[in-house]
């Protein structure tokens, strides 16, 4: 059974606190950023800082803390929107820098909140076919290098991040990875864009990252709950057989709006203070927390991921 | 139509979440005389569909002169 073996993550050392917004933002102060957002600072990736020096840092951290050899990895990819370069993926960058062996799978996804769902979802399957024992997942975005720093409906939530997550066969480990459920709106898929990396738009034309902030909540607000509880209802579970549920941290407001509707009580996690919005990283974060919380513990979690596309994934697992 | 209770239960909630002094909104309150920014438009649409099961839209909610106009909107969907 394909399960999450350990969770490491790296942001970066700059950050961007709310007292600095409340500066550039003059009808805004620092105490109203943080009741709305819940985000008391974001990471921002240094300018010469992409999304592989990230992805590397967390995955060094991953084999830290796990002491697990390298060389048993048979297949990585990073789940970005703020690659490196077009050509070759970013993911080849960090197998070179990782020294990862050359019997080993590599390749991108371009995914953002519901991305984090989409690994899990590759991973396990690569896992059941016997294509793979041991995954390195990454997660890693520069949003901050997508928006005009005077967008106070982003500069406020989205911070840079990145997370490193090993998922191995291990037969006979009740710690496993659930069903999967997905879905896509695309006739929103404008509500939340960035024209950089593209070759649609003209370079000297191109715009920076857009959010259509009430278009995003009304899709979050009338599609997350509905298509979660039939997720729930499929697979003959209920709110009351998780002991967590996680929802991507997109921001304190949401998250509450979202847990109520779904009366997910106690259980909803909101941690985002520290972070942001990391987009693909922001579950993996709330999963490393628990798992350094207490390792050995054995929790059973919902994911929901939500978001660019525009999204939506859960699946539930055992860690 | 709507109960008095209703009403008074919006405009207090929307109040205290766009971070207004007690009692500032009432049904003639013209939004140009406060601070409808983005915040605002989202908080009430989060409102409107907690309290009355409706969608309201950013575009909808630009548009509106007085907040007696939401629950105009409101009204139209049910």
């Amino acid at each position: 059974m394909a399960r999450i073996f350990d969770i490491a993550s790296f942001l970066p050392e700059r950050v961007l606190t709310n007292d600095e917004l409340a500066e550039r933002f003059k009808n805004w102060n620092s105490e109203k950023i943080f009741n709305k957002t819940g985000i008391k600072f974001r990471h921002i990736a240094e300018n010469d800082q992409t999304s592989s020096d990230i992805a590397i840092a967390a995955a060094k951290n991953l084999f830290d803390k796990t002491s697990f050899d390298k060389d048993k990895i048979d297949m990585i990819f990073l789940i970005t929107q703020s690659q490196d370069q077009s050509i070759p993926s970013t993911a080849f960058h960090i197998h070179k820098e990782l020294n990862l062996k050359e019997n080993c799978g590599c390749f991108d996804i371009n995914h953002g909140c519901t991305g984090y769902i989409y690994g899990l979802s590759l991973a396990k399957s690569l896992i059941k076919c016997k294509e793979c024992e041991n995954i390195l997942m990454l997660t890693a975005d520069t949003y901050s290098k997508f928006i005009n720093p005077q967008d106070s409906s982003l500069a406020t939530l989205f911070g840079d991040g990145a997370t490193a997550t090993l998922i191995v066969n291990e037969e006979g480990n009740e710690q496993g990875i659930g069903n999967f459920s997905f879905g896509t709106d695309s006739s929103k898929k404008d509500l939340l864009n960035c024209d950089y990396l593209g070759l649609k738009t003209p370079i000297n034309k191109q715009k920076s990252l857009f959010m259509d902030g009430p278009g995003i909540l009304n899709f979050t607000l009338d599609k997350i709950p509905k298509s979660l509880l039939n997720y729930l209802e499929e697979n003959n579970k209920r709110i009351e057989d998780y002991d967590h549920i996680v929802f991507h941290q997109a921001n304190k407001f949401i998250l509450e709006k979202l847990y109520k509707k779904i009366n997910a009580g106690n259980k909803g996690i909101i941690s985002l203070a520290n972070s942001g919005n990391t987009v693909s990283s922001s579950i993996p974060l709330v999963l490393e927390e628990l798992i350094n919380d207490d390792y050995d513990k054995k929790r059973s979690i919902l994911l929901a991921g939500f978001g660019v596309g525009l999204s939506w994934g859960f699946t539930n697992i055992v860690l | 139509m709507f109960e008095k209770e209703q009403i008074q239960d919006f405009l207090t909630e929307l109040t205290e979440s766009i971070e207004l002094p007690d009692g500032t909104l009432n049904l003639d309150t013209k939004i140009e005389n406060i601070e409808w920014d983005s915040l605002a438009v989202i908080s009430c649409i989060a409102l409107a569909d907690e309290k009355f099961n409706i969608m309201l839209s950013g575009d909808e909610l630009a548009k509106i002169i007085t907040i007696g106009d939401i629950f105009q909107l409101i009204s139209k969907k049910q």
